[in-house]
């Protein structure tokens, strides 16, 4: 992936880094000067005592229990210190602010999936630069865990739970994300906002690979006007919009309208100025955007 | 002791041994078993290494690398790691250190050793079906497997099984079978170490028996315990196995650092420093392990207090664990040091120790946790602590080999395969703890770019361990064919099976020790 600017850690992208690098450095520090210590002396002591018939006198059992109660006091002391930092650090790892942005996970052995709010990306994690992002994972079949070392998290992702863990990434790039039960890895992608927002808008844009009268169809049923209206010429709440368009339409006060384009517009904007004779006027407004207009009405020309 | 005094090896043919009761023939039985498995896991250790670094044909393909990392992480620790010391050093000495003439219980001694090999004998079956599940098991994944996965649970209760009749059969000897006159605190470190390690295995290792016997009632009867699918917690399995396996780690050190404690005192020529310390050191190890099991699921989804107490504990642990390190070097200081194998690898144990203790507590930093728990990291931390565990075995077999075989062994060579060995090991775990600090995941097929350097280094490594594996190996049986004799004591121990003849005689001792440290004290 991106060139490693750090011996021991992967590369600092996040902004929780600060709980977890100055902790697992300051520790390598203690362990690398204990370790280099043990081994010199046992090294030195071997060296120095070798085929020498030396007598010393023993130090009381009660002075040796001592030394031993000091030495063992003086690690865990030293230890425990870390673990606190640790315990702090792993405190801020669990509470993701109020303001991320929610981002489901779904781990199979196949593959990652990742859910947004209007669809799903597989194998690919995108998110905009320094803005938390909270994620909610869950496993579809086994056991699973999620690691992406330059954001510092690492999370199981259990069949039947839901397991929380978050990152603010403060640097554009690609980085690696490993399922850590061996499976299938994925990328996080993180953009810039603009060119999130733009990634978002033609991912997620139902608009695409349909036409004028299928996307219609989509906007007909994602804005729930099917439950009011019927295509199939049936009345439920509303009139039905099978045949509608384009004839002459009596209306409450007695006028008449042809439903034409600006018709429709109109009833969707303000639905209960000119209410369909026999109905009443229980419509809520629909403001929707013009290109979703135009679609609704090719879907609409098309119920004939 | 004249030549033609019989010993325990003086009977020869298969039936004598396969139907021997004596502890120090299936000591040797255990060794030589043992040593197979090891070196056989050890080649599927570095088989798989070599297929992550070249991408050909040596392991082809995603399932093979699995059935070899499934094969190297059974065979290495159920079958060699778990019952190491206390099945070969622990049956031969510990009744020869108590003065007594054999376990308590020789003929359930016997029928461990043959649930050993039945369970090796198991997980072959297993492997050789095609095992892609690691040691662990973890459920649901192993629900889905079929007859390699029925065979390694009855491989597991198997050597569960052998493991806690090692325990029971070790606790009651030592309890019940000290020879008159022998006080508490005569016994030596080892002894000591066996007891406390007897605990876990009396304690910890039926609940291993357990969790598996539940993954077999799960998949045939669909109990609905760990199957997400019927409603069951994934989680609830791996409490049960890490119950044990965090415990087995610890089971395999705690003779380890029994040995060490002991040839550093002989071999400096000084008393143990601080062995109260050390023998309560022991049992608190014992204890808390069986406590910590928790810090292993950190970052499994358990709750944060749960993670918090039990990582705590595992400090409190690790520090303890140090008592005894700066113990045996309080020991070498201003010693009278004789310098040959035994010491030197002890030395080597000594210092790979501290590494692997140091790495498993920066896992139990519980924000250190999320990033290295999933990684290499912690396999480079586990393998520093069973590499160290490898040259505590090693060490105490070149301490005890005079007796153990009446044959002198060519000390220099083998302080220069001791040498091979350790920059071997240490040029294969090292990276392993440095690619997984950087986030390399474990159990990857996958080479991962940018870190293909560390496979490398690991491979090398791996054959430079194996190089001088196979010098100690050859030195052992030059030892065997044409070694000179040996003397009764030849270190000036003081413990008890070095009274005994040389090698022993089938009884151990023909009459009742003499008490050499009692006099000594009095």
């Amino acid at each position: 992936m991106n060139a490693n600017n750090s011996f021991w850690l992967a590369e600092k992208a996040s902004s929780l880094a600060t709980y977890v690098d100055g902790t697992f450095y300051g520790y390598l520090g203690f362990s690398l000067v204990l370790v280099v210590i043990i081994s010199l002396l046992t090294i030195f002591f071997v060296i120095k005592g070798r085929n020498q018939a030396q007598t010393i006198s023993e130090s009381s059992p009660c002075k040796q229990a001592m030394i031993q109660t000091g030495w063992t006091a003086l690690i865990l002391i030293v230890l425990a210190g870390f673990f606190c930092y640790g315990l702090r650090g792993f405190i801020k790892l669990q509470v993701p602010p109020n303001t991320a942005l929610v981002l489901g996970v779904t781990a199979t052995s196949a593959a990652w999936q990742f859910h947004y709010l209007d669809g799903t990306s597989p194998d690919s994690l995108i998110v905009p630069v320094n803005l938390p992002v909270k994620l909610e994972m869950s496993s579809a079949d086994n056991v699973h865990g999620i690691s992406i070392p330059s954001m510092r998290v690492g999370k199981g992702v259990v069949p039947n739970r839901k397991t929380v863990t978050w990152f603010n990434p403060n640097k554009e790039g690609l980085f690696a994300i490993y399922n850590t039960s061996g499976a299938a890895d994925a990328v996080l992608k993180v953009l810039s906002e603009e060119d999130y927002a733009h990634w978002i808008k033609v991912k997620f844009d139902p608009s695409i690979g349909k036409t004028p009268e299928e996307y219609g169809l989509y906007v007909y049923e994602k804005q729930g006007c099917n439950a009011c209206h019927s295509v199939d010429g049936s009345k439920i709440v509303g009139p039905t919009l099978k045949g509608f368009f384009g004839t002459e339409r009596a209306l409450d006060s007695a006028e008449a309208v042809i439903a034409d384009s600006a018709y429709v517009v109109r009833s969707l904007l303000e639905p209960n100025v000119e209410v369909a004779a026999g109905f009443k006027p229980t419509m809520l407004a629909y403001p929707l955007k013009a290109k979703e207009m135009n679609a609704l009405i090719a879907y609409l020309k098309s119920l004939q | 002791m004249s030549e033609n005094t019989s010993n325990y090896l003086s009977e020869s043919g298969a039936a004598s041994w396969l139907k021997s009761v004596d502890s120090k023939r299936i000591a040797l039985m255990y060794l030589v078993g043992m040593g197979v498995a090891a070196v056989l896991a050890l080649i599927a250790g570095i088989g798989l290494r070599l297929d992550l670094l070249t991408n050909d044909a040596m392991v082809e393909g995603q399932q093979t690398f699995f059935q070899a990392l499934s094969f190297h992480s059974f065979f290495m620790i159920f079958l060699f790691m778990v019952p190491a010391i206390p099945a070969s050093l622990g049956n031969f000495f510990l009744p020869l250190q108590l003065g007594a003439s054999n376990v308590a219980f020789p003929r359930l001694n016997r029928l461990s050793f043959y649930f050993w090999f039945a369970g090796l004998l198991l997980a072959f079956l297993s492997m050789h079906a095609g095992n892609i599940l690691r040691w662990t098991a973890l459920a649901p994944a192993s629900l889905t497997e079929g007859f390699p996965f029925v065979m390694m649970v009855f491989a597991v209760i198997t050597l569960g099984v052998s493991v806690i009749i090692t325990g029971i059969n070790f606790t009651v000897t030592i309890q019940l079978h000290r020879a008159q006159g022998l006080a508490w605190s005569d016994l030596p470190l080892f002894a000591w170490s066996l007891q406390a390690a007897a605990i876990i295995q009396i304690f910890a290792t039926p609940l291993l028996g357990g969790a598996f016997a539940l993954l077999l009632l799960e998949k045939m009867m669909g109990l609905g315990l760990f199957d997400p699918a019927l409603g069951g917690d994934a989680l609830l399995y791996q409490q049960l196995f890490w119950f044990f396996a965090r415990p087995a780690l610890f089971m395999a050190l705690l003779p380890a650092f029994g040995i060490i404690g002991d040839t550093v005192s002989v071999m400096s020529r000084r008393p143990v420093f601080g062995y109260t310390g050390q023998v309560v050191s022991f049992f608190a190890i014992s204890f808390l392990s069986i406590l910590s099991w928790g810090g292993h699921l950190t970052s499994s989804g358990q709750s944060i207090a749960a993670s918090t107490m039990t990582s705590f504990l595992f400090m409190i642990l690790v520090a303890i664990c140090f008592n005894c390190i700066l113990s045996w070097l309080a020991t070498l200081y201003k010693g009278s040091i004789q310098l040959n194998a035994a010491l030197v690898f002890s030395l080597f144990a000594i210092i790979m120790f501290p590494v692997g203790l140091l790495a498993a507590a920066a896992l139990n930093i519980m924000s250190l946790n999320s990033q290295l728990s999933g990684s290499l990291f912690a396999v480079g931390s586990n393998h520093y602590l069973l590499g160290a565990v490898l040259f505590s075995l090693l060490a105490g077999l070149y301490y005890w080999w005079p007796k153990m075989s009446g044959k002198q062994i060519n000390e220099n060579l083998s302080m220069l395969a001791g040498l091979t060995l350790f920059i071997g090991l240490n040029i294969t775990f090292l990276p392993q703890l440095i690619a997984g600090a950087r986030g390399l995941p474990r159990g990857h097929y996958q080479v991962i770019e940018g870190m293909a350097a560390s496979q490398v280094v690991s491979v090398i490594g791996g054959i430079i361990a194996v190089a001088g594996l196979i010098g100690v190996i050859v030195l052992f049986i030059m030892s065997v064919k044409k070694g000179a004799r040996a003397e009764d004591n030849p270190w000036g121990a003081s413990s008890l099976e070095w009274k005994a003849t040389t090698p022993p005689q089938t009884e151990n001792f023909s009459e009742p020790p003499a008490m050499h440290t009692a006099e000594a004290s009095s």
